[in-house]
């Protein structure tokens, strides 16, 4: 053992500052409110996204009327007090169009967001539990992975006749192998834990495990997941509609709006540019609300991005 | 080296047949019967039967699945239904178009996101970085064809400095060619490089915590060799990881970007034949995009033990 260095030791030490001044005091307010005032992103963004809810909901009380009426003596009118975004090549008033597309990309956004969480859950949960099925069930994932997922959507779409119904089921296929790699991840690092092998040790039954020490765990990125999968499935759900391959035309979505204005963009950008707007923003304040999870959920995370 | 080289080229294998599969089977449950197509309304059962059996249709799934292979594995991919066209044919006459426009975007949105992930995280914290994640947040929320139509407006039809839509092939100049695909490049990369951003940002946050960072600091070592050099080099491998999954983004976003600009690529080739329900093409073009999709990936993975020696498989 070497002495300790003697210089060091005599040379004069600064005063310590007083922990004060090192560590102001925070308050942090508990609850609800306190929550959005720590994450400001996720108080922003769901309050535009609670706004889109309600136009969804109350569509046919914003002073709308019914999005697929007809009048060809009134075609691509500029946004007037009467037609508030313009109507279009069909006469159609595109403010009610867009207040009704609200309904479809919300619909088709949620609904992709929960079944591909729920089945790529449950496929990501058995190939992280079981091994033998394990390295089967990663390469078909694989497979479907290298498949970029428009392209997917599109190629299940070009398979059956557009309607809602069919285009959640293709988004939510293109969505599950992501889902099932994130779960099976997660389950595979959580099997290793101390806890897991006392329970069983303990003698817990796996399915127990499963649902006592694995499940809950995987919860918190399964959120931030679907938020983000919610996002994607409306843009592609947008996408789908505007080449053709999605909702049919007669169903007002955002997509659809801005397929009918395409040929006439340069003359009457309005056309397009109402649903353009509000799908933006709707995708924008899911998210918002998926990044300041993301920020809540995983502080490792949060400091990483 | 060349035994993980090895492996990893093998592994591509099973991937591939998935994809195949999957492709395949798309045809095979598509609905509609390719023998009555092609028989036409006039014929009787028999003949289309005789069709039928002429085009081995009335074989077990797993027969035409590997015949279908044999002939995949010789560059046939089939004819369309539509234009009686191979379709290999018809990918060639469309690929120079999305070629170009995916590899300037690429190379754009590379040489954008970097500097830009490298400035946010060096300044993090600070109002810089918070713009530029802010940026990052839109590109990921705007979709393609609204950043599309929003940059036509303002450069083509309010300012008039670029063409509006339009393709014009390399061989008649590089200058217009170029004009015509700064829009779409810039529209499709958005959602890349605010990907690219992020992930730059994020791996470069966490090298700056390294002792060697702050070795190199007090060796007074200048800002731009120390994040260029000693940072970027050690976070390339996450950066290099994600360039090579956003490519289907790229691909996925070509095919509307097309759409939007009227550049007659594979993207247009893509929503024609679903529109005419043109199976073999649709096939055709999935396979090709997720054949590029692979083997990008495989570079990248090459590529990681020539920028991190540690890496050893």
């Amino acid at each position: 053992m070497s002495p300790p260095p003697v210089a060091a030791l005599e040379m004069p030490q600064p005063a310590a500052p007083a922990l004060g001044d090192l560590w102001p005091p925070v308050k942090v307010r508990r609850g609800f409110v306190g929550f959005l005032r720590r994450h400001p992103t996720v108080a922003i963004g769901g309050a535009l996204l609670i706004v889109m809810v309600l136009v969804a909901v109350f569509a046919p009380y914003l002073g709308t009327v019914d999005p697929t009426t007809l009048n060809t003596s009134r075609r691509t009118r500029a946004p007037s007090a009467e037609f508030w975004f313009g109507t279009d090549m069909l006469g159609r008033d595109i403010y009610s169009r867009v207040m009704y597309g609200a309904r479809v990309s919300l619909t088709v956004g949620f609904a992709v967001a929960i079944c591909a969480s729920l089945v790529g859950l449950a496929i990501g949960l058995v190939s992280g539990m079981v091994r033998f099925a394990d390295s089967i069930i990663m390469r078909i994932m694989d497979g479907l992975m290298s498949i970029p997922p428009i392209l997917l959507a599109i190629a299940l779409m070009a398979l059956t006749r557009g309607s809602v119904g069919n285009v959640v089921l293709a988004i939510t296929i293109a969505e599950i192998p992501r889902v099932s790699r994130l779960v099976r991840g997660v389950v595979l690092s959580l099997r290793e834990q101390p806890y897991v092998d006392a329970a069983v040790a303990a003698g817990t039954r796996t399915p127990m495990i499963i649902l006592r020490h694995i499940l809950p765990n995987t919860l918190a990125p399964m959120t931030v997941q679907a938020t983000y999968i919610c996002a994607s499935a409306m843009i592609i759900e947008a996408i789908l509609s505007f080449i053709g391959a999605g909702v049919p035309p007669i169903v007002p979505s955002w997509g659809n709006i801005m397929a009918e204005g395409r040929a006439l963009w340069q003359v009457k950008p309005f056309i397009v540019f109402f649903p353009a707007v509000f799908l933006s923003m709707t995708v924008l304040a899911v998210n918002l609300v998926g990044d300041g999870l993301r920020d809540a959920l995983d502080p490792r995370l949060a400091k990483a991005l | 080296m060349i035994g993980y080289v090895v492996r990893r080229v093998l592994a591509t294998i099973p991937v591939m047949a998935v994809v195949a599969l999957f492709v395949f089977s798309l045809l095979f449950i598509a609905p509609g019967d390719p023998a009555a197509v092609i028989a036409g309304d006039q014929a009787t059962p028999e003949q289309v039967e005789r069709i039928r059996q002429s085009l081995g249709l009335d074989r077990p799934f797993l027969v035409q699945f590997s015949d279908w292979v044999w002939r995949l594995l010789h560059a046939d991919l089939g004819r369309s239904i539509f234009t009686n066209l191979p379709v290999t044919t018809m990918i060639a006459q469309r690929i120079e178009p999305t070629m170009s426009l995916t590899l300037i975007t690429l190379v754009l949105s590379v040489t954008i996101a970097v500097p830009i992930g490298v400035l946010a995280a060096w300044k993090a914290g600070t109002l810089i970085d918070r713009a530029i994640m802010g940026f990052a947040v839109f590109g990921f929320s705007v979709p393609v064809f609204v950043i599309g139509y929003l940059l036509a407006y303002v450069f083509a039809l309010e300012l008039e400095w670029l063409p509006v839509q339009g393709y014009t092939p390399i061989s008649q100049g590089v200058l217009p060619w170029l004009e015509n695909l700064i829009l779409p490049s810039i529209a499709l990369g958005c959602v890349y490089i605010a990907l690219i951003a992020r992930i730059t940002r994020a791996a470069m946050l966490e090298v700056l915590q390294q002792d060697y960072i702050r070795t190199a600091r007090a060796k007074g070592l200048a800002q731009t060799p120390i994040l260029f050099i000693h940072a970027l080099k050690n976070a390339s491998v996450p950066i290099v990881t994600v360039i090579g999954i956003g490519i289907a983004l790229l691909i996925g976003g070509a095919v509307v970007t097309e759409s939007v600009f009227a550049i007659p690529g594979l993207g247009r080739l893509t929503v024609d034949a679903i529109l005419r329900r043109d199976y073999p093409v649709i096939q055709g073009i999935v396979l090709l995009f997720s054949f590029v999709y692979v083997l990008v990936n495989l570079g990248v993975d090459l590529v990681y033990t020539l920028i991190d020696p540690r890496i050893r498989y």
